[in-house]
C-alpha cells in the first residue's frame, strides 16, 4: 500500500460521519479522573488546609522564634567550647609553671610559710591619709599594732625572703609593739626606721603611723570578712 | 475591590493555565495528571476521545459495546497514571490498551469491521467525484472487507498516523509482522482491483 493510497483513505475517514461517543461516557470518565486525583492528593490537601488556617503573622513570629532559639543555642555552644579551651589552657599553664598556682585554701588558713609562696605587690598595703584631728602620737596609742605574725603575713614581701629576714621582721615588730605599749613612741619610730632601712625590699610603709593605720584597716577588713 | 482583583487574577490564571495545557505535549499532560492536575487529563481526553472511539467503533458492530471498550480503556489510563513513564509515548500507550480490550472482545464475540466498510461506502458515494479516479479508490475500499481483523487494524493504525514500530508496540507484534500485514493488505487490494477492472 502506497503513501498516496493511505493519504486518500485518511482523507475519506477524516470526513467520516461516524457519531461521537455519548455524553454519559464523557461524564463518567471525567468524574472518575477527578475522583482519582482527589483520592491521590487527599493528604496533601489536608496539610495545605491546616497551613491556610495559620495566619501569616503567626508563621513569621514562629519562624523568628525558632531562628532566635537556634542562634542562642549556638552562642551557648561557643561559650562552652571557649570555657573548655580555657580549662585546657589552665591545665597546660599549671603543668608548665607550678609556682604560678594559687592555693586559696592555704591562704585563708594564713601561715607565713604559705604566704611566702605568693608574692604580693606594694599596693596591697591599704595606705590612708592620717585622720584629721589626731596627732601622730594619738594614732600610735589609739590604734594598736596587731599581732606581728598576722601583720607580716598580710603585708607585702616582694622579693625572695629568707627565713633570716622574716625572723628579723618578727623581732622588729615585737620590739615596736612593746615600745608603743610602754609609751616610748619616739623609740618605736626609730626602731621602725632602722628596720625599714635594713629591709628596703620588704615594701613596708615609710612611717610607723602608716603601718599602724594599715594594720588597723586590715584588721577591720578581716573582721568584716569573717562576720560576712 | 480586593475581591474583584482576586477574582480577576483567578480568571487570568485559569485562562493562562488552559493555554499552557493546550501547548503541552501528551507526555507532559500525563505527568501533570499523575501529580494531581485533573485539567491535564481533561485536555488529554479532549485530544484523543474521538480518535480512540472511532478506532474502536470501526472494529466492533455494537455502539454500546464500543462505549464499554472506550470506558475500560480510559479507566485503565486513570488507574495506571501513577506508574506512567514519560519515556513511553502516551498515544501509543493509549491505543495499546485499546487494542488489548479489542482483542478480548474479538475472542468473545469475533471481529467485525462492518461499520468501517459501511462508513467508507457512505463517504465514497458522496465524495467519489472529488477523489482521483486513477486511484480507483472505490474498488480498493470495497475489497477491504476481505482483509483479516489484524490487517484492518494495522491499516487503521497506519491511517491514524502511527509508524510501523509503533503499530508493532500497540498490537504486541513484531515490526516485520506489521510490515507483512500491510504488504499483504496492499497486494490483496491490488489484486482485487486488477480482477475487478
Amino acid at each position: 500500500m502506497t503513501e498516496t493510497q493511505i493519504e486518500q483513505l485518511k482523507k475519506v475517514l477524516a470526513d467520516s460521519s461516524l457519531p461521537d461517543n455519548s455524553a454519559e461516557l464523557d461524564d463518567a470518565i471525567l468524574t472518575s479522573a477527578h475522583q482519582a486525583v482527589q483520592q491521590r492528593v487527599k493528604p496533601d490537601r489536608h496539610a495545605s488546609r491546616v497551613f491556610d488556617l495559620l495566619p501569616i503573622a503567626f508563621l513569621r513570629t514562629a519562624s523568628l522564634a525558632i531562628v532566635f532559639t537556634v542562634s542562642v543555642f549556638l552562642a551557648m555552644g561557643q561559650l562552652v567550647s571557649v570555657d573548655h579551651e580555657a580549662i585546657e589552657l589552665n591545665k597546660i599553664a599549671t603543668l608548665s609553671s607550678p609556682n604560678a598556682t594559687m592555693n586559696t585554701v592555704a591562704a585563708e588558713q594564713t601561715t607565713i610559710a604559705s604566704s611566702q609562696d605568693r608574692p604580693l605587690s606594694r599596693s596591697n598595703i591599704a595606705l590612708k591619709p592620717l585622720p584629721s584631728g589626731l596627732s601622730r602620737d594619738q594614732i600610735l596609742l589609739n590604734f594598736e599594732l596587731s599581732d606581728s605574725e598576722e601583720l607580716l603575713a598580710t603585708l607585702s614581701f616582694e622579693f625572695n625572703q629568707s627565713s633570716l629576714d622574716r625572723n628579723k621582721a618578727e623581732l622588729a615588730m615585737v620590739d615596736i609593739n612593746s615600745l608603743i605599749q610602754v609609751g616610748e613612741l619616739d623609740n618605736a619610730r626609730k626602731r621602725y626606721g632602722d628596720f625599714i632601712n635594713r629591709c628596703i625590699a620588704c615594701g613596708l610603709p615609710e612611717t610607723l603611723e602608716d603601718l599602724v593605720l594599715a594594720a588597723h584597716n586590715l584588721a577591720i577588713k578581716n573582721s568584716d570578712f569573717e562576720t560576712g | 475591590m480586593i475581591l474583584a482583583r482576586a477574582l480577576k487574577a483567578k480568571v487570568k490564571n485559569k485562562v493562562l493555565n488552559r493555554w499552557a495545557l493546550k501547548l503541552m505535549t501528551d507526555e507532559a499532560l500525563m505527568a501533570a495528571y499523575a501529580l494531581g492536575n485533573a485539567q491535564a487529563f481533561e485536555q488529554l481526553y479532549k485530544r484523543y476521545k474521538r480518535g480512540l472511539f472511532v478506532f474502536l467503533r470501526r472494529q466492533c458492530s455494537d455502539a454500546s459495546v464500543c462505549e464499554e471498550l472506550a470506558h475500560d480503556t480510559w479507566m485503565a489510563i486513570i488507574r495506571q497514571s501513577g506508574s506512567y513513564k514519560k519515556s513511553a509515548q502516551f498515544k501509543t500507550w493509549l491505543f495499546r490498551i485499546a487494542h488489548n480490550r479489542l482483542v478480548d472482545h474479538w475472542r468473545k464475540y469475533g471481529s467485525n469491521a462492518s461499520v468501517l466498510f459501511a462508513e467508507l461506502q457512505d463517504s465514497l458515494s458522496i465524495e467519489q467525484a472529488e477523489i482521483d479516479s486513477q486511484m480507483q479508490l472505490a474498488e480498493l475500499l470495497s475489497n477491504l472487507e476481505s482483509l483479516s481483523a489484524e490487517q484492518t487494524e494495522a491499516l487503521l493504525l497506519k491511517i491514524e498516523g502511527f509508524s510501523h514500530a509503533e503499530i508493532a508496540v500497540i498490537t504486541n507484534a513484531k515490526q516485520e509482522t506489521v510490515k507483512s500485514r500491510l504488504r499483504y493488505a496492499a497486494k490483496h487490494l491490488r489484486l482485487s482491483i486488477e480482477v475487478s477492472s
